[in-house]
């Protein structure tokens, strides 16, 4: 009997060392791997944020409704100025219209209220704009910013070894898109890691909690994050474009409000650019407008901000974009087009051609030829002093 | 074949070896440690904070790629600006009545008829084109970064001045990365081949305005590789194989690389096509960190990052290492740990060895002194260790040697007692044996004669029965003559004589008859077969016909066995069982029932009858010959007939016994053994 214990507790010591041992080779070679898409057991946002409940939608014909993403750089920036235009009110107020401009999220939640004809027009990336092309009758005249979107991560997290980390990202967008390019740059798929839906504003309690190890997101989201959390870093980053869109409707009925809506853009676009004054102040309206959606997010004071913008603004032409030109442009559509179908928000017999169609350059076209008549180099804004803010 | 044996035993010895066990543990468990704790040091320890050297290696590579590709982006993105804002300087410097001057003159020429050729020769040749090429050539030597200024038409894009010859007349063919929007006013930027030098070149276009019409274009080239060759020159920081490379949307590289791309052309800035996976990703707008074959196939790290100049042209930069020259520092470490390592092993072996030795040394000179004393030599000791356990065991070994010899001593003593003791007892019981052994002689020859005696009486009883029989034959013969000699003459006493006499013969020859067969019972050879006691019991009856007709009795028996026996003396044994049944009768007419019953492989046969019964006193001396209960007068018989039933039975390894009561009859019960039984 003591012999039979003492054989045991021999082979019990034996097995610990060689474990104890053992262990670092294991861990060092051995490929873990995790499995399963979470995509679908773990979203944190679906539903529509409450904010939206409170919009009252005017439907006056003399309203054109416009979506705005306070919180996507630099288009928020851009997207502020034209909402302080002194030109554009004017025009539009000599055709006897009016503008009032809602904030969202994102550009679904924006396509949305497009759909139920709440909107006019509005903002969104290239999937935005592609998803709502291909199943209405849509105008996209104009890229309105060319920016990134990154995957950030905790620092010790790289690319090649983001498998198995959960993941923060928002479906069906071009962060969702961007996060499958990082993967795919590596060989993986969206099964090898963690996903874990979410909005833009639940990605700072998401990361505080430690639900999620990085997430995918568009500017300012990502660039505030990462001033706000030393641990993070950006592991990938993917270039795309951001376009202002309108329904058909509203371009058939009152094509010059559209020119002079465009002719409003350029104008912004070149009064940020010209200075940087006007930057800080553009900004400044930005973080504003962003707290109005959720208080608290950007924690960034307006000059840390405007080194944010900056870099952004940068990679935007004084000059928007006329859309389908470009060539890598063209190649981004043609990517977000079949991710779209890839994951099932557009139908697979959807004809490309026909959405591309919705792209059209001809406007800007129009409005850049005659710049007299659409005062593309006058700028005149509400305003412009700083505003009331507590930051420093 | 006994070579390997040999060998198969050597190495089982050594296998088995104290001192193999210990260097073998020893040298495992040092080279695992080593080798756990360098995997630990290259890799880390799972599930905390510590990463390993071999992941600190990487990560603070690509920390330091990632901000050189960071700082290139930025540095090129500030150039860009730079030039821009030159170009929109140089371009608002330009005269607008001169270029107004200088189109009149072209097409006052033109519409002369002049050919290409001799058109452009006199426009060159004229006052207003040398002043503005003047100016040109005075803002070129100022920044020293362009190679050319070009004015061009901005329909047709012909060049209609140039500050170097050559130029007027050409157009910006398709060859060049021509604005998609030419007609819009603001700056353009592509790429190119020279029309004059053939070399790849970045153009600046900016309009220059009329009352807001586009009059011309002015067009300022650099040279890609004299412009970005340095600027993405990336000095030691990144070693020897590091390098920044810029790409077109097309993945043309724009500087001359570093290596030549295998199996392709030369490395000249616009002749190679990069279809590695970072510059594709660069070139497709997106940025970040890889590990990943380059041009020239040779295992990289890689940062890549998109540089959006203009809406017409989108560069990828991307700055790389050989993974071979970051990890070379780790990779030595390792070939050198593993040269200690090798040297520390044979160390570790050779030290282990001895300290196999110096522990094995005491524990073999004790197991040689314990072979010794299990041969019998107990004078052997072993000299004490100066290792305190191994010394109280060397001491421990000696006095217990000690001790045997003393314990050997002793019972060698006894033993001398013992043996003498057994001598002695020895001689006794010799003494004994043989007073033993002429006991037993005396007894066989005792036995012997006794056997001799009992033979001689045997055949005496035998001839003596045999022999009387014939004269008591002729007696009662003789008085049956004489009886019918004298007839009538006989007086009744002497006729009543004459009876007696006969009666007396013939009560002699039964006797003696009845005789015989005792002495036969006791004698006569038993046949061992199969008898079946119900034909024995039919014969009985048979041979018993006129008595049982007489005295009107009853037999009767059940199923009774078959015995092995002989049929003879046991139907002798029933016959007169029967017999006495039916003679020794009361007042009630004879009855006998015969049955058996198989008991512990046994049968019991019971003869059972209604007589007279017998006195239980008597119920064994009625065994024993010529043992009579009653006169002959009352019943007749010789008293042998029971004698010779037990005689004949104890000859079948049976018995018999009775059970009876006066009056109550009697109860004789045969035990024999089954045939079955063992």
């Amino acid at each position: 009997m003591n012999s039979a214990r003492t054989k045991a507790l021999r082979l019990l010591f034996l097995i610990l060392t060689v474990s104890f041992l053992a262990a670092p080779f294991f861990f060092a070679f051995y490929p873990f791997r995790t499995s399963g898409n979470y995509a679908q057991q773990n979203r944190l946002g679906t539903s529509l944020p409450p904010f939206y409940g409170g919009y009252s939608f005017n439907r006056s014909p003399d309203v054109i409704n416009l979506g705005i993403q306070p919180l996507y750089n630099p288009t928020g920036l851009i997207l502020e100025a034209i909402k302080r235009d002194n030109i554009l009110a004017e025009s539009m107020s000599r055709m006897g219209l009016r503008m009032k401009f809602y904030s969202f999220l994102n550009g679904n939640d924006v396509n949305r209220f497009i759909k139920s004809g709440d909107l006019q027009g509005g903002v969104g990336g290239e999937v935005a704009a592609l998803s709502l092309a291909s199943e209405k009758d849509i105008i996209v005249p104009a890229i309105i910013q060319s920016g990134f979107t990154s995957i950030v991560a905790r620092r010790d997290i790289f690319i090649n070894e983001i498998q198995g980390r959960r993941i923060g990202y928002i479906p069906g967008s071009i962060s969702h898109l961007a996060l499958r390019k990082a993967l795919l740059s590596e060989g993986l798929d969206e099964d090898d890691v963690g996903l874990i839906a979410m909005d833009v504003t639940e990605i700072a309690e998401a990361l505080e909690n430690g639900v999620i190890d990085g997430f995918s997101a568009w500017e300012p989201t990502s660039g505030v994050l990462l001033k706000i959390y030393n641990n993070l870093e950006t592991i990938y980053r993917r270039m795309n474009s951001g376009y202002f869109y309108f329904s058909m409707d509203f371009y058939r009925k009152y094509p010059e409000a559209l020119r002079s809506i465009l002719a409003a853009e350029i104008r912004a676009v070149r009064w940020i650019k010209s200075d940087k004054k006007n930057l800080f102040r553009a900004s400044e309206w930005a973080i504003l407008a962003g707290d109005k959606i959720i208080e608290g997010l950007n924690e960034l004071s307006p000059l840390q901000a405007v080194g944010l913008a900056t870099k952004d603004i940068f990679m935007t032409s004084s000059v928007p974009i006329i859309p389908g030109v470009d060539k890598s442009e063209r190649r981004r559509l043609e990517e977000s087009f079949l991710f779209l179908k890839a994951i099932g928000e557009v139908p697979a017999t959807t004809s490309r051609e026909k959405v591309m169609e919705s792209f059209s350059g001809n406007i800007l076209y129009f409005v850049l030829s005659n710049p007299r008549r659409y005062k593309i180099n006058e700028f005149g804004y509400r305003n412009t002093e700083a505003p009331r803010t507590s930051r420093k | 074949m006994k070579k390997l044996f040999l060998t198969n035993t050597i190495f089982r010895k050594l296998l088995h070896s104290l001192k193999f066990r210990i260097i073998f543990l020893f040298g495992l468990l040092f080279i695992l440690t080593l080798a756990a704790l360098k995997t630990v040091e290259l890799y880390g320890l799972p599930f905390t904070d510590f990463v390993g050297n071999y992941k600190y290696k990487r990560y603070e590579a690509f920390r330091y790629i990632n901000l050189i590709a960071d700082l290139k982006k930025d540095q090129l993105l500030q150039w860009v600006e730079e030039r821009r804002g030159d170009t929109a300087v140089i371009a608002g410097r330009v005269d607008i009545d001169s270029i107004k001057n200088l189109y009149r003159m072209i097409y006052e020429k033109r519409s002369m008829g002049l050919t290409n050729g001799d058109l452009w020769s006199l426009v060159k040749k004229s006052e207003r084109y040398q002043s503005i090429v003047e100016s040109l050539n005075e803002v070129i030597s100022k920044y020293r970064i362009y190679e050319s200024i070009q004015i061009v038409d901005p329909a047709s894009w012909t060049v209609v001045l140039s500050s170097v010859d050559g130029n007027p007349g050409q157009i910006f063919s398709r060859q060049h990365v021509r604005p998609s929007s030419p007609e819009l006013d603001y700056t353009h930027i592509f790429t190119g081949i020279d029309p004059v030098d053939n070399t790849l070149n970045m153009f600046f276009s900016y309009p220059i305005l009329m009352r807001e019409q586009i009059v011309a274009r002015l067009i300022v080239n650099v040279n890609t590789e004299n412009v970005f060759k340095p600027m993405l020159n990336t000095g030691e920081g990144l070693g020897k194989s590091g390098e920044a490379l810029l790409v077109d949307s097309e993945m043309k590289s724009l500087t001359t690389l570093k290596n030549n791309p295998k199996n392709g052309p030369q490395a000249a800035p616009g002749n190679i096509f990069l279809t590695s996976k970072p510059a594709l990703l660069a070139s497709q707008g997106e940025e970040g960190i890889t590990i990943g074959m380059d041009y020239s196939q040779a295992s990289v790290l890689a940062a890549f990052r998109h540089i959006p100049i203009s809406n017409e042209l989108k560069l990828g930069l991307v700055v790389k290492r050989d993974e071979k020259e970051i990890f070379r520092p780790i990779t030595k470490s390792v070939k050198y740990t593993l040269i200690i390592c090798l040297i520390s092993i044979i160390l570790a072996i050779f030290i282990t060895y001895i300290i196999a030795e110096k522990l094995s040394f005491p524990i073999q000179q004790l197991s040689n002194a314990a072979l010794l004393v299990s041969q019998g030599d107990l004078s052997v000791r072993v000299t004490p260790s100066k290792s305190y356990e191994l010394k109280i065991l060397d001491e421990t070994f000696n006095s217990m040697v000690k001790q045997l010899g003393y314990w050997h001593q002793e019972l060698e003593e006894q033993v001398k007692m013992r043996t003498e003791e057994l001598n002695i007892t020895n001689q006794t019981l010799k003494k004994e044996i043989l007073e033993r052994k002429s006991a037993e002689r005396a007894a066989r020859k005792r036995a012997e004669e006794l056997r001799l005696v009992n033979t001689e009486l045997a055949e005496f009883n035998y001839v003596a029965t045999h022999d009387l029989k014939e004269p008591l034959r002729t007696l009662t013969n003789y008085c049956e003559l004489l009886k019918i000699d004298v007839g009538g003459d006989l007086s009744v006493r002497a006729q009543k004589d004459i009876n007696f006499i006969s009666d007396a013969a013939s009560r002699m020859s039964l006797l003696v008859s009845d005789l015989r067969h005792l002495s036969e019972a006791g004698r006569a050879k038993m046949n061992h077969e199969d008898v079946d006691l119900n034909i024995c019991i039919k014969k009985v009856t048979k041979d018993l016909g006129l008595l049982i007709r007489e005295t009107g009795a009853e037999i009767e028996s059940s199923h009774l066995p078959v015995v092995k026996g002989d049929f003879i003396h046991l139907n002798r044994v029933f016959q007169n069982l029967i017999e006495n049944a039916v003679k020794f009768r009361g007042e009630h007419r004879p009855r006998v029932t015969v049955d058996s019953e198989l008991i512990n492989g046994h049968y019991e046969i019971k003869v059972k009858d209604n007589g007279i019964g017998i006195n239980p006193r008597f119920s064994k001396q009625i065994f024993l010959p010529f043992k009579r209960l009653h006169s002959t007068e009352q019943f007749k018989g010789t008293g042998i007939g029971l004698a010779i039933c037990q005689k004949i039975i104890n000859r079948h390894d049976g018995s018999i016994r009775v059970e009876s009561e006066p009056g109550k009859g009697s109860l004789f019960t045969i035990n024999l053994k089954a045939p079955f039984s063992s």
